[in-house]
């Protein structure tokens, strides 16, 4: 299967990506989906985060087998049972001044990534803006991004300047 | 996409492959953190129980034998006993 992501960068950058053919692997304990290589979904979204002068459109061709999408049910079900298996083994610390949910969201997923090394692309959606205050219901607007882990998965790469895109 | 319950059993079997130690060095190596001080544990330190919840308000280097203790057996620290002046006083 084909996936088509944005990458949204500056053009000094995406030059020495589209040069290289080899992108920046994002590695810290607050990325969303852990170590990987990130793209929208979107081109706005893309363009929008940090307000990036260019993206990258870019196809990653992966196998269904190797693809695992968090959006789906069964995607959910994986994360919550992972959750609960890693929660339940161990007294995980949970002091909110020192863990946040950012950190908390990156160690599952890297567990995930480090217990399936099959896996190569997973796809989730997470809200757009940030938290004003704590509620249940979740409804905030939320957009679609996926963690591709290995360049050799991104096939096709090209720059789209901001100023080249019509309304 | 993945075969979910094929997935997840794979990782089950993972986890419950490693020993206690190794576990705890794999989910570090992840991120995550534990809470390992005794005091966290609620051990006991000499015949008094440290109790959960109690982080920086009992000190275990006092001998249990030298600690005023509550009805129920738990050591009290001086906030303790400082709150209890100020309710007696308020009352």
């Amino acid at each position: 299967m084909y996936l088509t992501g944005y990458h949204g960068t500056t053009l000094v950058n995406a030059n020495k990506i589209v040069s290289e053919h080899k992108f920046h692997t994002s590695s810290s304990d607050y990325e969303w989906l852990a170590d990987g290589i990130y793209f929208y979904c979107n081109i706005e979204d893309a363009l929008n985060w940090r307000k990036n002068e260019v993206v990258i459109h870019s196809l990653i061709k992966v196998k269904d087998a190797e693809f695992l999408d968090m959006d789906s049910e069964q995607g959910r079900k994986l994360f919550f049972k992972v959750y609960n298996k890693i929660a339940s083994s161990q007294e995980i610390n949970e002091d909110k001044e020192r863990f946040s949910v950012q950190q908390n969201q990156c160690a599952i997923m890297r567990s995930i990534w480090n217990l399936l090394p099959n896996v190569k692309v997973i796809a989730a959606s997470f809200p757009s803006i940030p938290s004003r205050m704590p509620v249940i219901f979740d409804a905030r607007p939320k957009r679609r991004e996926f963690c591709v882990r290995e360049n050799s998965y991104i096939k096709y790469v090209h720059i789209i300047k901001r100023g080249e895109i019509n309304d | 996409m993945i075969d979910i319950d094929e997935a997840f059993s794979i990782i089950e079997e993972k986890i419950d492959k490693m020993s206690p130690e190794e576990r705890v060095l794999f989910l570090k190596k992840m991120g995550f953190e534990f809470n390992n001080s005794p005091r966290r544990r609620g051990v006991r330190i000499g015949r008094v129980k440290i109790r959960r919840g109690r982080r920086g308000r009992v000190s275990p280097v006092v001998k249990s034998s030298k600690r005023p203790k509550t009805k129920r057996g738990y050591a009290y620290s001086k906030i303790d006993d400082k709150n209890r002046k100020t309710k007696a006083t308020n009352t």
